[in-house]
């Protein structure tokens, strides 16, 4: 047993100490405190005698803490204790080149990180101990791992089993030109000639690429013919390409996750300034402060278009544009362990996206067919369609998709909202996929209107959660992002209010849960990076502040989840009843005018025979 | 010479506490103290007026995405 | 080869300026030289005080002992570079040759141990002199060094009586004899040789503790003459205590300490300077197992003064030329410099250095 002595070199404050004290003993060290006020002199005495492996120093440096530090070095010098035994120093405004300049060994900054300390007793060095942390990195999680997706409600499994069966028997036989594409786009990756800088035949590109572009718009096509690019948008050039590897160099942080003692949920946060490069910064400085994925925003116009783009390009818009080279670029950016979501629930381009997603490295995708056919969507017949294709491609990829919920910040009660959720996951289980569904946590208008959050925000968001436990085995992730029409512009209140919903759902045991930036409802610029940080170090510490604690429902929020699942079940009879999924959506049964919901018309019409 | 200003990755916000005596007036002063530190577009991302001044975050872009980003030029590294 | 270590009393007393001098003159007079230091040396600025800070220039050919990370923070290029396989916080310090003269960042080995391995390797690729930068407070490393060159001033104290008195105090460290009891492979423990050559043993190597100066003092027998050695550090405070209570226990006793630098690193000079005296007049005695000369000294009228409104520090200066002359009146047997004050006796002589051209 290696013995170690822990000396705060303090007049007062000892609780580093006394924390590594406990710590070195359960990692089964002999580990000695000396109490506060302790001198250099007796330190170095004690040290004499124990011979430890180890002396650590606590203290924050400060007015001629820098001699008191240095004295106790030399003296270890001096009296020939260095030679066996190693000198760390670790407090509030240590760096390594402080803890050089004083002669330690070893000098740990920033918060605790206990296999730092004991690689340092074990004489590990500083580059050790990064290749012995690459050996180990973190593993990516699987959300879905463990969830059987069996149903507890045999009647609302029955619905969505009619409602599932009316779903592929309208898809069937049926084809639209996004599928078209999307089976080009995964001709061209298997040929190799996907990318502009491909390495296959120039030919087969050629041919590929000019039955690609008949199934595009007039602006895409001009693109390809042509070389213009849409209005705004410009091409990276190579050396501004090359200088992000040099911004971020392989090798990371030691991950330091957000949750406190919980193994979950996992946080993500979306990106897509419309550039990536600096998409990469945003993400490295996520991952840095604790985030666990990602998901890659396009623009918007991307999904009300034929054909996607080609090419390392970059603009000044909201959303990232999404061609294979960006995703490849910025996901080579990602550590191994972050995970990766490309959105593309409901577009035009919704089955090419899934394509170009996969062979850029995604971990998740995200597919919502009631969702993205509303409120300035895709026509429902024309999403129907490339979201059965898009499920299939998530099944072969075996890659989980996700459901956003968020039909209700138009208006949509929580219940039609969960029919259209409880709908695609029974149409993904089906079709073979792993679906996880996004009940949102929101104060939206239906909340407003009819008075639901009067007194509190919750007992709705407990129930809009705990109803999914009564009907199927499911990971949930809310989202997307938690406390949406909570936020302000005032980043207090923003993060506040973020790190409030993030830790209710955590108290509520949910897998995942999607966080917003403090400029959440600044809508007069990009997000700022430093508005990243802010809600993920406000989310740290209310896990921390609430650890292991669990939610349990009040009797208000058990009678909303009543209320929630009685009308989940009325609406999925509706649907099923109705006979016809697409027409479902047309004439509002998951969300109407009423509610504040329209169907989408892009791309009406546009379904054909296979 | 290295200007501080080319490593804002993106935005630049000043918090500060102004002593007005209204909502309008705090707006004015907010968009002339953007000026006076010679903060490109100063926006007013928020403002509360409350009875003896105005809590308020400035933000000025420094770089837009899409940009070219001068904290990525290699003669601004020591 | 020799070894030139530079310490200063306390942050910004100058050590790097006499020390920047130094090799300005080495460079002049042909030598091979390698610089190194203890600690971290690198920044244009103080990272306490945010004020400027004098830089190592190194010329092509000179050889530079510091941590690999460090090799591209200052404007010196190197064209050969081995690595010594000694670790520092800031990496694994490697011997590398400038190729193109500019400014390095310095972070060499901390410990003594470290020292001797690398100037051992130093010695076997040929070169004549290394010059050691030393760190604050930190000197038991530099033991290993033939010469030092002391550095105190404004920043030490800014009362010019008190920078002089705590000079001569250390500087009257090194005039103590070297001391024939205690030959090269002395014990790692404290020891006492009686007269009849019994060798009793203590269980430390220091007396830092009123427990471990019980055990010394219950072997030192009043009377009897003995001959003492001290391998690690003792307290000034605890000696002087002994040397005042038990006048009877230290006569005739010869204490041995390893070097000058173990009794600076042990505690004030002020308090080992009366105590040996007092010893002295007890009819006791002591002197090194290694004498350290030092080369000279140099006094800086500079000091950072700390600014409570703005939070910040502004350069400060007491009077030169008192303070030069105030320390030169206390200390007679070592040169006092200040580097910034012109002409200067042979610093190279001082050191003992002989040109090669």
């Amino acid at each position: 047993m290696k013995t170690v002595l822990l000396a705060p070199l303090d007049p007062v404050h000892d609780n580093a100490v006394k924390l590594l004290k406990r710590k070195l003993s359960e990692a089964g060290y002999d580990a000695h405190a000396m109490p506060p006020g302790t001198t250099p002199e007796e330190v170095i005495q004690r040290a004499l005698t124990l011979k430890p492996a180890a002396i650590l120093v606590s203290r924050t440096l400060g007015y001629k803490v820098a001699e008191i530090l240095s004295q106790l070095v030399d003296l270890a010098d001096a009296a020939g204790l260095r030679d066996a035994t190693r000198i760390g120093v670790g407090g509030m405004a240590i760096t390594r080149e402080i803890g050089a300049e004083l002669g330690f060994d070893g000098c740990f900054v920033g918060e605790l990180k206990m296999n730092a300390v004991i690689d340092f007793i074990e004489g590990r060095s500083a580059s050790q101990t990064a290749r012995a942390f690459d050996e180990i990195t973190r593993e990516k999680p699987d959300i879905t791992a463990g969830y059987t997706y069996r149903f507890f409600d045999p009647k609302i499994e029955s619905y969505l089993n009619q409602i599932t069966d009316q779903i592929l028997s309208a898809a069937a036989g049926k084809t639209t030109d996004g599928i078209e594409r999307a089976k080009i786009r995964s001709e061209m990756l298997e040929m190799d000639v996907a990318t502009r800088d491909h390495r296959g035949s120039p030919e087969t590109r050629g041919k590929l690429l000019a039955r690609y572009i008949t199934l595009c718009d007039s602006e895409i096509q001009a693109f390809y013919k042509d070389g213009r690019l849409p209005a705004g948008v410009r091409w990276l050039d190579r050396a501004e390409i090359d200088r992000v590897g040099e911004l971020f160099p392989s090798g990371h942080e030691p991950f330091t996750p957000l949750r406190h003692n919980r193994p979950k949920p996992y946080f993500f946060s979306q990106y897509g300034t419309g550039c990536p490069i600096m998409d990469v910064y945003h993400i490295k400085v996520a991952e840095a402060w604790g985030i666990d994925g990602v998901f890659h925003f396009d623009p918007s116009w991307n999904a009300q278009r034929e054909g996607l783009l080609e090419g390392y390009l970059t603009h000044e818009h909201d959303g990232t544009i999404l061609t294979l080279e960006n995703l490849s670029f910025i996901r080579s950016f990602l550590e191994p362990y972050t995970l990766w979501n490309v959105r593309g629930h409901r577009g035009l381009n919704t089955p090419e996206t899934q394509v170009l997603g996969h062979a850029a490295g995604a971990d998740l995708f995200k597919i919502n067919i009631p969702y993205g056919s509303t409120a300035g969507g895709t026509d429902p017949q024309r999403l129907l369609v490339d979201g059965v294709y898009s499920l299939k491609l998530a099944a072969q990829y075996k890659i989980p998709f996700d459901i956003p919920g968020n039909d209700e910040l138009s208006g949509v009660p929580p219940y039609k909202t969960f029919a259209g959720l409880l709908i695609m996951m029974s149409l993904g289980l089906r079709l073979g996929a792993r679906p996880i569904p996004k009940p949102l946590l929101c104060y939206s208008p239906y909340m407003t209107i009819h008075g639901r959050m009067d007194d509190n925000m919750i007992d709705m968001n407990l129930a809009k959660l705990a109803v999914w436990r009564d009907i199927v085995d499911t990971p949930i992730w809310p989202g997307e992002p938690v406390g949406f029409m909570t936020h302000t512009p005032d980043r207090v209140q923003s993060a506040l209010q973020t790190s409030l919903h993030a830790s209710l759902a955590a108290a509520a045991g949910v897998d995942a849960v999607t966080i917003a930036s403090s400029d959440e409802a600044y809508s007069k610029g990009p997000i700022s990076v430093q508005a990243r940080v802010d809600t993920l170090r406000a989310v740290r510490d209310q896990l921390r502040f609430q650890g292991s604690l669990q939610a349990s429902l009040s009797p208000a929020a058990e009678s909303i989840k009543a209320e929630i699942h009685e009308k989940i079940t009325a609406t999925l009879a509706a649907v099923a009843a109705r006979g016809d999924f697409a027409a479902s959506i047309y004439e509002g049964l998951l969300g109407s005018q009423d509610d504040g919901l329209y169907p989408g018309r892009v791309g009406a019409g546009t379904v054909r025979g296979e | 010479m290295m200007k501080a200003m080319d490593r804002v990755v993106d935005a630049v916000d000043i918090e500060t506490f102004l002593y007005c005596t209204s909502e309008d007036e705090a707006k004015e002063l907010a968009e002339q103290l953007a000026l006076e530190l010679g903060l490109p577009h100063g926006d007013i991302v928020f403002l509360e007026f409350k009875a003896w001044g105005a809590r308020v975050r400035i933000r000025s872009y420094i770089h837009h995405p899409g940009d070219h980003y001068r904290w990525m030029e290699k003669e601004h590294e020591a | 080869m020799r070894t030139l270590g530079f310490v200063g009393t306390a942050k910004n007393t100058g050590k790097t300026t006499a020390a920047v001098h130094v090799l300005e003159l080495v460079r002049a007079a042909g030598l091979t030289t390698a610089l190194t230091s203890i600690g971290f040396d690198g920044e244009s600025t103080d990272h306490i005080t945010g004020l400027p800070k004098p830089r190592y220039q190194a010329a092509p050919g000179m050889l530079v002992a510091t941590a690999d990370s460090l090799l591209d923070y200052g404007s010196a290029d190197f064209d050969r570079t081995e690595p010594t396989g000694l670790q520092t916080i800031l990496g694994e310090i490697v011997i590398a040759r400038v190729s193109r003269p500019g400014t390095v960042a310095l972070a060499g080995p901390n410990r003594r141990l470290d020292l001797r391995r690398l100037l051992d390797r130093l010695a076997a690729v040929q070169v004549d002199l290394t010059l050691v930068d030393g760190a604050l407070n930190r000197l038991a490393a530099l033991s290993l060094a033939d010469g030092l060159v002391l550095s105190t001033g404004a920043a030490f104290d800014e009362r010019i009586e008190v920078i002089a008195a705590h000079a001569a105090a250390m500087e009257s460290l090194f005039h103590l004899p070297r001391s024939s009891d205690w030959t090269e492979n002395a014990p790692s423990l404290v020891c006492l040789r009686q007269e009849n050559g019994r060798l009793i043993q203590l269980s430390t190597s220091s007396v830092l503790d009123e427990g471990s100066l019980s055990s010394l003092l219950s072997q030192l027998t009043p009377g009897a003459d003995a001959a003492c050695f001290i391998p690690g550090v003792f307290s000034p405070t605890l000696f002087q205590t002994m040397v005042q209570k038990f006048p009877d226990r230290v006569a005739g006793k010869r204490f041995t300490f390893t070097s000058p630098v173990h009794l600076l690193a042990s505690g004030k000079p002020e308090i080992w300077q009366s105590a040996l005296e007092t010893l002295s007049a007890a009819g006791g005695a002591a002197g090194y197992q290694a004498a350290l000369p030092l080369c000279f000294l140099t006094v800086n009228p500079f000091f950072p003064r700390y600014l409570q409104k703005t939070g910040a520090y502004v350069a400060e200066y007491v009077d030169k030329q008192q303070l030069l002359h105030s320390v030169q009146a206390r200390i007679t047997r070592t040169p006092v410099v200040d580097i910034l004050q012109p002409p200067h006796p042979d610093l190279l002589a001082l050191c003992q250095i002989t040109p090669k051209n």
